[in-house]
């Protein structure tokens, strides 16, 4: 069973909470997240727009916004990596961990070359200087995320590439440090549907040969199903539910999470319409206490604005809500 | 994209708007005049106001004297021609002077931001809080005159606009997905400024130095026409126009060509700036790529 693979925790967020300071207030972003990531494991973070997803995956590389406060454990190989300074934290961030955007065309600076940026990285991180070699390494990694012609890649500026291959190029560029932990923000969003799935299948297949751990953030539940082990999904910041792609696509618990698959739209069904949850997100401001899907929730009772307890309803399927309370 | 290719489009650009090709044209024939002035002079003595002439002196324009001659004497074509030198080193100092003081400022306090950028930005604001040509005049006469010193006056009065455009530019562009796409990738911060964030700010700043080229030339000249710039008998513009100031009833010509030389240069740098702006406006460059460049 996948999570229960024994493998060694790579990543571990312990009650981990986000706000961002800003003028009008402070957003809760991300309340109290636990989760696991062990190795050669991927794990899909789940939920809309503003649910905290891209938060945590920017709280793991180090690549928050200043105005960002982390509190709780983000602990990397069991070492808290949110303490880490100077050297330390340079021999974390990019080397590790790296990450690939979601605008493949907004991720390479337009003045300078394909090559010129990757070899940046790889001399920066692998410590050669060698041209010749610099060079050797970067066509190696542009063939292994299936570009075609590696060396004219190389030459190129990045208007005159495609976003698919502008994707491949940054996973190439993300890949050169040799990371444990590759976290995909959304990679597949900008693209086409055709493209979305060579991409995920490029992810899938790099990751069992590379041996990566990958989180995964997507909205997309079709998506976190091609290419993922576990699931979270988080709601208004609070992780709501996690388990193994078949216990939460299959057997989801959590009425967010039901909701939610419901609204993917099916060719085969009778119904015409596109489902949707009616209301909208809590006010990040002010996040309500309890449960903070309850208000658009048709299954609310009072305990819900009281509590939300995490129970692990089968061994790795955890629960977030009343209704699974024992 | 190659910058020679960049700069072959600008050209082609250049050269099918008439009015942008004229400015090319002036700032041109400046840069050749001020570099080979002083190796042209027919009559250098009197272009340096080392020589006098005083029979000769308030020559009207004639085939001898093209611009006529000034009240010792002295062939007015002749320094005029070895003004331009003056002009363009005055130019070039100052912009880049005030450029090279700028840039970095305005690079730091907006990449590292927070209380160091802060301190910057309001330093920065008590220079721009002075009227610029007020400041100028007030630093060239406590500097005294000479070339040098109206150039430093000048850059001091001038660098706090360089550093704002590129603090604003830089503070747009540092939350651009490739520099966070650097920043997480583990590179260093001069990395980031030098390669991610200079070079893609520099875009509206050189085409505000192209513009400033003529205004700088401007200031110096007005300096100069105060007193407070370079000394006579140097044959800067702005000084000639001043020493021909007392005779203009008499002799019209000593203020008319160095002002009508003035005139010319700033016009050029203006048309030019113009040109350089559309060229790098993508949205323009496309219009008039389509049109059949």
């Amino acid at each position: 069973m996948p999570g229960l693979n024994g493998g060694k925790p790579v990543l571990e967020l312990r009650n981990l909470t986000i706000k961002y300071y800003t003028l009008t207030g402070i957003v809760h972003a991300v309340r109290d997240v636990s989760l696991v990531i062990r190795e050669r494991e991927s794990v899909c973070l789940v939920g809309e727009s503003g649910s905290g997803k891209s938060t945590v995956g920017l709280a793991v590389a180090h690549a928050l916004p200043p105005n960002a406060r982390v509190s709780g454990q983000i602990l990397f190989r069991g070492e808290d990596v949110t303490k880490l300074k100077g050297d330390d934290l340079s021999r974390y961030v990019g080397r590790k961990v790296s990450i690939i955007f979601q605008d493949p065309t907004a991720t390479f600076n337009p003045l300078f070359t394909i090559g010129e940026q990757m070899g940046d990285v790889i001399r920066h991180h692998r410590g050669v200087k060698d041209r010749e070699e610099v060079r050797r390494i970067s066509i190696d990694l542009l063939r292994k995320v299936g570009l075609p012609d590696p060396e004219r890649v190389l030459k190129s500026y990045p208007h005159e590439l495609s976003g698919g291959m502008l994707q491949r190029a940054s996973i190439a560029v993300a890949l050169s440090p040799n990371p444990e932990l590759l976290i995909a923000d959304e990679p597949t969003t900008m693209l086409d549907v055709t493209l979305q799935a060579q991409i995920l299948d490029l992810l899938t297949k790099l990751k069992e040969e590379l041996g990566l751990s990958m989180l995964f953030i997507t909205h997309n539940l079709g998506v976190a199903a091609e290419v993922c082990d576990r699931i979270a999904v988080l709601y208004a910041g609070k992780l709501v539910e996690e388990g193994s792609v078949e216990d939460v696509l299959l057997n989801p618990l959590h009425p967010y999470t039901r909701k939610l698959l419901e609204c993917v739209p099916r060719t085969h069904a009778k119904v015409r319409k596109l489902r949707h949850i009616p209301g909208t997100l809590p006010d990040p401001r002010h996040p309500p206490p309890g449960c903070p899907f309850q208000p658009r929730c048709d299954e609310a009772r009072d305990e819900c604005g009281k509590m939300l307890p995490l129970t692990e309803v089968r061994p790795g399927h955890r629960v977030a809500c009343v209704k699974y309370l024992r | 994209m190659s910058s020679s290719s960049e700069l072959r489009i600008m050209f082609r650009l250049i050269r099918r708007n008439p009015v942008s090709m004229l400015g090319l044209v002036i700032v041109v024939t400046f840069v050749i005049v001020g570099l080979i002035a002083p190796y042209i002079l027919t009559r250098p003595e009197e272009a340096w106001g080392i020589a006098y002439n005083v029979k000769d002196r308030f020559l009207p324009p004639s085939l001898q004297h093209p611009f006529g001659t000034d009240e010792y004497g002295r062939d007015m074509f002749n320094r005029v021609l070895l003004g331009t030198r003056f002009s363009l080193m005055i130019a070039v100092g100052v912009v880049g002077l005030a450029l090279l003081i700028g840039i970095p400022i305005g690079l730091v306090a907006g990449y590292v931001g927070g209380k160091v950028g802060t301190a910057l930005m309001r330093v920065t604001d008590m220079f721009l809080a002075f009227p610029p040509l007020l400041l100028a005049i007030a630093l060239a006469a406590t500097l005294g005159r000479g070339l040098t010193n109206t150039i430093v006056a000048l850059a001091i009065s001038w660098w706090p606009w360089y550093a704002r455009l590129i603090f604003v530019q830089v503070n747009s562009i540092k939350s651009l997905p490739y520099v966070d796409a650097a920043k997480v990738m583990g590179l260093g911060s001069l990395t980031i400024m030098f390669k991610h964030i200079l070079p893609n700010a520099l875009t509206p700043i050189t085409v505000q130095a192209a513009l400033d080229m003529g205004s700088a030339i401007l200031e110096a000249a007005g300096l100069s026409f105060l007193g407070v710039g370079v000394p006579p008998p140097t044959p800067e513009w702005g000084l000639l126009v001043s020493m021909g100031w007392q005779s203009i009833n008499r002799a019209w010509w000593i203020s008319f060509f160095p002002g009508l030389a003035i005139v010319v240069t700033v016009l050029g740098f203006n048309l030019l700036a113009d040109a350089v702006r559309e060229a790098m406006d993508p949205r323009l460059r496309k219009a008039l790529i389509m049109k059949g460049v």
